[in-house]
């Protein structure tokens, strides 16, 4: 149910279609905002061994959700094995928040072993609509994240979330 | 701790209940939701286990929940090769290796481990989130002098 400015209220008849229009709508919008989850379980790891950004899965790391305006919280918890430095990072509505090649939200140190990868990022004053937001990566070299695919010691389900927060 | 009523109006009166009800009571609500976190210790937790354990007591929550979703959040430095997961209501939420998984490698003395999860449309009533922990070393510790936190949250 979509949020409504509340009107200012001034000497007028109180109807069951205001009390609904501006109170009950805008109560269930607050109640039930936009939001949208994915726990990778896949048949295969996710991989890249190209250095440049580019989507980690078009599919289900990415959400399109259609907000009221205002503030949309983003979130990723996962564990990446990187071979050279990588970088994580999402695009908003086409573009990558740290819109830089050389940047990103947080960064995967290299090394023999897996790294837990937990992050959390505020985008503030979008515009009411609709908006889309996918995971992405960089590697150095090469990245694997781990999705549930049942590699032995490392079947890890991550998650990536979206939701509106105001 | 106010319940949420569904706020649909039709041609009737208004009155102090109907106003205290789908009003006062939803908003103190949606101000208020069902929250539960870790309580403070000084310890020292430890686990050989190779199989998925609860921590400790003291990482157990309990909400009572409006029907909606909840964040859980989990953050700590454990020593020694660590795998972290949580149960809802008995049921594990991650792989057969849990949420987040790290190894100690050779010069490292202490870990990172965070997850901030989102649990959609749970069905309104009591609730139990308890974290879990295995490893696949020798020994792994939590030190709770050193910082933890553990919390869920119901967020609409």
């Amino acid at each position: 149910m979509a949020w409504q400015t509340p009107q200012t209220w001034s000497n007028e008849l109180v109807t069951a279609t205001k009390l609904n229009r501006e109170i009950g709508a805008n109560q269930q919008a607050l109640k039930d905002p936009p939001s949208d989850n994915y726990e990778p379980n896949e048949g295969s790891n996710y991989s890249r061994a190209i250095a440049s950004y580019a989507d980690v899965d078009s599919s289900n790391l990415s959400f399109s959700l259609t907000t009221m305006g205002g503030g949309v919280m983003l979130c990723f918890v996962g564990s990446i094995l990187a071979n050279g430095q990588g970088l994580l990072d999402v695009s908003v509505d086409g573009t990558r928040i740290l819109n830089s090649a050389t940047e990103g939200l947080i960064a995967v140190g290299t090394g023999a072993l897996p790294r837990s990868i937990c992050f959390s990022y505020l985008v503030e004053g979008l515009s009411a609509g609709a908006h889309t937001f996918i995971l992405q990566w960089k590697p150095s070299t090469s990245l694997t994240m781990y999705a549930g695919a049942g590699t032995a010691n490392y079947d890890l389900h991550g998650q990536f979330w979206a939701r509106e927060v105001s | 701790m106010t319940d949420w009523s569904n706020p649909v109006w039709k041609a009737e009166t208004v009155t102090d209940d109907k106003l205290n009800t789908r009003l006062r009571d939803n908003m103190l609500t949606l101000k208020d939701p069902a929250t539960d976190t870790t309580s403070s210790v000084s310890a020292l937790i430890s686990t050989t286990s190779t199989s998925f354990v609860d921590v400790d007591a003291v990482f157990e929550l309990n909400l009572t929940t409006q029907g909606g979703d909840v964040l859980v959040s989990f953050f700590a430095s454990p020593i020694g090769a660590f795998a972290f997961d949580f149960t809802l209501d008995d049921a594990r939420q991650g792989g057969a290796d849990g949420i987040c998984k790290g190894d100690l490698e050779v010069g490292a003395s202490v870990l990172n481990a965070s997850f901030l999860w989102l649990l959609q449309d749970l069905p309104a009533g009591d609730h139990v989130i308890m974290l879990q922990w295995k490893t696949h070393g020798a020994l792994l510790t939590i030190d709770l002098n050193a910082g933890y936190y553990f919390w869920a949250r119901e967020v609409s």
